[in-house]
């Protein structure tokens, strides 16, 4: 028997962070465009149910009604399957809507049985927080799954679960959600816990490959994680030191990273370099903005004045750099750029380039 | 530098004029009108060229001023050496705008393209303000202000290229810091994205305001769906209820039904006394009537068979008299012989004479009065049964009658008879013998078929076997009625046998009037309906328990039915709230959910403020610390100018008696009675010597490498014989290292002839 875990998906979210607009909204559908792609991808391969840990919808109270129906209405149109949908801390559906392959949880552990299989689930709630763990009651001959939303890194937050205190309750595995990346680990002698992720990054904070995960229940439960999403959102760092010229960085960047036209990417370019450039980002990112669906560029490179070129030099310009470097309130970058604005301008150019 | 000679094609007052340079001092004495200054302008529109001018320009300049009084090609050329190369600049400039103007350079006689239109800031490097302000110094009142182009100049001397410009870096700095900041007017990047902060900030105000909005139409939204689960259950339980109702009234209708029937069926049954009686029985019943009618019919069969007249005729004449077979075959035997004497009678001869009375015989009176004894009784007889079989009756009432028509006939005859006499004369006694014995025989036939009234001209045998053949049929005629009465009487019997029967049995299951087939029928209808009611109860009943088991009624339900129209509307209203709601949810959600873009939009323009107030921070420090950079590049280098200027100075001091001191930015004062004073308080004689000090000093300063000439267009004109001495001396000092051009229109102010 086949069964699939997911969490986080989000639906209804756009792009954390500063991206164009028309990006932040593809990729909003591409958020709904991945769940109906993993829902068809549970019909081709005969997934029995699948397991939502949580934060299938973004808005923090409650779900956007479109979300909702959307939602909704891909499970009423999968009957075949069954949709286990843990709520987690984002999800707040005050209506009950009758699905029958919609099954839910509360804040009690309920239990569903599938072949050999007993998938428990409970919301974790501040009233609850401390009592789930000895309430839970499963079977030590059975295939048991645990569906859980919280942080597994400590219990004292608000979303906080102990893994300790899920030792020797006889979990197989432990399908949680919370944390947008794939992890998995160890619970006990037995068991294992794994977040799936979310279905695609959301932000330069959720780069790397994204999916969900794939269970095999017979003999045994096994997982496999399914990279599923549609674009990948990478982040890269280049050093670009001693180069002073934004086509040369460009070149330095392609030799590093090699592109794909579906992904995002934050290029963070590093170093010393000469202050050249007022706005080195945004010429870098010129070249590169056709390599891939998004690209942006932080430059995080530090620039260098070579003083000693002006000491000697009596001239306007000369005299100017001097003054820059005696002043007392602008910071290193600041000098830099400022002798870039003023040096430009003592030779007659315009200063903004 | 040196200029070295020019010609004037027509400029002014002066038409193909050549004038020649000294390489030290060239002074032109001229009177007042006689084209000084218009020299002096000619040299300087050469490097310089000429301002155009519309018909709207209020000055009054010089392409105005000099342009040709006699008309013909405006212009002329200069040429001057410098660096040890030839350069001669032609011009020619047209009326009014600098379009038709044209401009050659030659290069030791070879035409150059190394100069610009502005020759003179190429060839000076300064422009040509700063030149009218350096080397070209008229009779006009002189700002002896610093120029910036004086300031800049004095900074490139010092870094050693030209292009160098502290006013165009300001400009530079200021044009792209009033991109973001103006001092006013606010269409700066900053007031806009100040502004967009503030839209944005309105926008999210509203948004946030339609969000929180959201919650409360979420609450209206889940308090409707709740409302509507609610009614769709109720509806769902009231529809149930209905349906349980409706099947419980159903049931008890069926079940009262079932109930009617009952007594109906009780009735019908009531009504059989004994009982249903069963198919058997009725099908005996049915039997008996049957074989009854079928009795009855061959009865009525028999009853209706009826005498023809013929037989009518025989039974007339046979009923009742029957003649004896004796006396039949006695006739018969009589015809017989009456026809053997006939036979022997052809050989007897006939005549013999014998004559004797006939008479008829006696005995006929007593025969009659038995015939109309018979008659009489089978008239009786007749009537009687008209009341039984009226037929038959009738028919034994006709025969009797018949009988006594024919035995009054005989009577009436008799009575009348008459004697017969036969007169033979001579006859044959033998053969009367034979004719007697004949007619004996002839009389026993007659005698046997009078009383039946057979008696014809066709002859007594014919007559006789007419009569036996009659007689015959009418033997048959009784036998065949006397056989037919006893078959009626036995099937009387049986028929009445049968009746008491089908009377006996009828009265098991009740009065029923009309024929039997009619009562039977009644019965069998009654039999039929019971039969029916009985089957049907049975059915209906087990239909009903069936019915009740199946939809498990095992008492009312409680609750009343209720019609549903009115909770469907209630519903529907519902529904339809919902669906606004919805909709109006949507677009706020909408609306909402572009709270995010705001913020970001915000977070963006902020982000973007924030950079843009940097870069104004940047770029106007980048201006104070040029400007620091300028001041201290001016207290650097100023000293050069002022200490040459001074040294001009010292020579005036005397005679100003004042202390000359020159400020940062090269602005001239002095001190009088302890107080600093700007040189706006010295005469116009004594600002024109200091002028020219100060131009002295800077074009000392400003040209370190090759100085250019000077074009002093009679400066001294406002000074005293005391300061034209002086200003002599400046000249003559001048004019070592400097070629000067010298206009004046007094002598008195000539240079040449005071050195």
């Amino acid at each position: 028997m086949k069964l699939i875990h997911s969490a986080d998906i989000h639906l209804g979210s756009k792009l954390n962070g500063k991206f164009p607009k028309e990006i932040s909204e593809l990729r909003k559908q591409e958020v709904r465009n991945s769940f109906l792609k993993m829902v068809e991808f549970a019909k081709a391969n005969d997934v029995v149910a699948v397991l939502l840990s949580g934060d299938v919808f973004d808005e923090a109270k409650r779900p956007l009604q479109k979300d909702k129906e959307f939602f909704l209405s891909v499970i009423k149109n999968t009957p075949s399957i069954d949709f286990l949908y843990l709520r987690g801390n984002h999800d707040i559906m005050e209506e009950a809507d009758e699905i029958k392959n919609l099954k839910l949880f509360n804040d009690e552990w309920s239990y569903y049985e599938y072949d050999n299989v007993t998938i428990a689930g409970v919301e974790i709630t501040p009233s609850n927080k401390t009592s789930i763990y000895s309430n839970l009651s499963l079977n030590q001959n059975g295939n048991n799954i645990v569906m859980l939303h919280g942080d597994i890194s400590s219990d004292a937050v608000k979303d906080g679960i102990s893994l300790k205190k899920l030792k020797d309750k006889n979990i197989d595995y432990l399908a949680l959600g919370h944390i947008h990346s794939y992890s998995t680990g160890k619970i006990d002698a037995r068991g294992e816990y794994a977040y799936s992720g979310c279905l695609e990054g959301r932000g330069f904070d959720e780069t790397g490959e994204k999916g969900f995960i794939l269970l095999e229940t017979n003999p045994k439960i096994t997982h496999e994680f399914i990279s599923f999403s549609n674009s990948v959102i990478e982040r890269k760092v280049v050093d670009v030191s001693g180069l002073s010229d934004a086509y040369d960085m460009y070149v330095k960047i392609l030799k590093e990273i090699e592109f794909n036209k579906k992904s995002i990417y934050r290029i963070e370019l590093i170093g010393d370099i000469e202050a050249v450039y007022d706005d080195l980002a945004s010429d870098v990112k010129k070249y590169l903005q056709n390599l891939a669906l998004f690209v942006d560029v932080k430059d995080l490179t530090s620039k260098k004045i070579d003083y000693s070129a002006f000491e000697n030099d009596l001239s306007i310009k000369g005299e100017f750099v001097r003054q820059v470097r005696s002043d007392k309130e602008l910071s290193e970058d600041e000098k830099a750029q400022v002798i870039l604005y003023g040096l430009r301008a003592l030779s007659g150019r315009e200063v903004e380039e | 530098m040196k200029l070295l000679s020019c010609y004037i094609e027509n400029y002014g007052t002066f038409s193909k004029k050549e004038f020649n340079f000294n390489s030290q001092i060239t002074e032109f004495n001229l009177e007042n009108g006689s084209g000084k200054t218009t020299l002096a302008s000619f040299i300087k529109a050469m490097f310089y060229g000429l301002e155009g001018y519309t018909v709207t320009s209020k000055t009054f300049c010089e392409r105005q001023r000099y342009a040709p009084f006699n008309g013909g090609e405006f212009g002329g050329n200069l040429t001057f050496e410098k660096d040890g190369i030839v350069y001669k600049i032609e011009r020619f400039f047209g009326d009014k705008s600098t379009v038709n103007d044209t401009l050659t350079v030659y290069k030791n006689g070879e035409i150059t393209a190394e100069f610009s239109d502005n020759v003179g800031a190429v060839v000076f490097g300064i422009d040509k303000k700063s030149f009218e302000r350096t080397v070209f110094v008229s009779s006009d009142e002189i700002d002896i202000s610093s120029t910036e182009s004086i300031n800049s100049k004095l900074g490139g001397v010092v870094q050693g290229v030209d292009d160098a410009s502290i006013s165009s870096a300001y400009k530079e700095l200021e044009l792209a810091s009033k991109k973001y900041k103006k001092m006013r007017g606010g269409n700066d990047i900053i007031t806009r994205e100040t502004e967009l902060i503030s839209e944005l900030k309105i926008k999210i105000a509203n948004a946030e305001a339609i969000a929180s909005g959201l919650e409360e139409k979420y609450e209206n939204k889940s308090e409707i769906v709740k409302k509507i689960k609610e009614l769709n259950l109720k509806i769902a339980n009231q529809q149930s209820l209905n349906e349980k109702i409706t099947l419980w009234e159903n049931y008890e209708s069926r079940k009262a039904q079932i109930k009617d029937k009952e007594a109906e069926f009780k009735e019908c049954k009531k009504s059989l006394k004994n009982g249903i009686p069963t198919d058997c029985e009725i099908e005996a019943l049915n039997e008996l009537i049957n074989e009854y009618y079928k009795i009855n019919y061959e009865l009525e069969l028999l009853t209706a068979t009826r005498e023809s007249d013929e037989d009518k005729r025989l039974i007339a004449t046979f009923e009742n008299k029957v003649p004896s077979s004796d006396s039949v075959t006695q006739a018969e035997n009589a015809i017989s012989e009456y026809r053997a004497i006939a036979s022997e009678l052809k050989y007897i001869p006939e005549t013999v004479a014998v004559s004797r009375p006939i008479e008829n015989a006696k005995n006929k009176g007593g025969a009659l009065k038995i015939a109309i004894a018979i008659t009489a009784v089978l008239s009786a007889v007749g009537v009687g049964l008209m009341f039984i079989n009226t037929v038959v009756g009738l028919a034994l009432l006709g025969v009797g009658a018949l009988g006594l028509i024919i035995e009054a006939f005989v009577y009436l005859n008799k009575k009348t008879g008459a004697t017969y006499s036969d007169i033979l004369q001579v006859e044959n006694p033998e053969r009367r013998k034979f004719e007697d014995r004949q007619n004996l025989m002839l009389d026993v036939v007659k005698n046997l078929l009078m009383p039946y009234g057979y008696f014809s001209n066709k002859g007594v045998e014919f007559d006789f076997y007419k009569f036996k053949d009659d007689l015959n049929k009418y033997l048959q005629i009784k036998n065949h009625f006397n056989n037919v009465k006893v078959e009626v009487q036995n099937k009387l019997a049986k028929k009445s046998e049968l009746a008491n029967s089908i009377e006996r049995e009828f009265k098991k299951y009740g009065e029923y009037s009309g024929d039997y087939k009619a009562r039977l029928v009644a019965l069998t209808s009654v039999v039929a309906r019971c039969e029916t009611l009985k089957n049907s109860l049975l059915k209906d009943q087990s239909l009903l328990e069936t019915y009740k088991a199946e939809k498990a009624l095992a008492e009312r339900p409680e609750g009343e039915f209720i019609d549903l129209k009115a909770l469907n509307s209630e519903l529907d209203n519902l529904r339809t709230q919902l669906s606004v709601l919805s909709k109006q949810i949507e677009y706020d959600e909408d609306d909402a959910s572009k709270l995010s873009d705001y913020l970001l939009e915000k977070e963006n323009a902020e982000e973007r403020l924030s950079n843009y107030k940097h870069r104004h921070k940047l770029l106007t420090a980048a201006y104070e610390l040029i400007g620091k950079a300028d001041d201290s590049m001016k207290e650097k280098y100023i000293s050069p100018v002022k200490n040459e200027f001074i040294a001009y100075a010292d020579l005036l001091e005397k005679t100003l008696g004042e202390k000359i001191t020159m400020t940062k930015n090269l602005e001239i004062s002095y001190e009088r009675a302890g107080k600093l004073r700007t040189e706006k308080h010295l005469s116009t004689g004594q600002k024109c010597l200091l002028a020219l000090c100060f131009r002295l000093a800077i074009v000392k300063n400003v040209f370190k490498g090759e100085t250019p000439f000077f074009v002093l267009d009679d400066p001294f004109v406002s000074l005293d014989e005391n300061h034209i001495e002086k200003a002599t001396q400046l000249v003559e000092g001048l004019a070592e290292k400097h070629q000067i051009i010298y206009f004046t229109c007094h002598q008195s102010r000539s240079v040449i002839k005071r050195s």
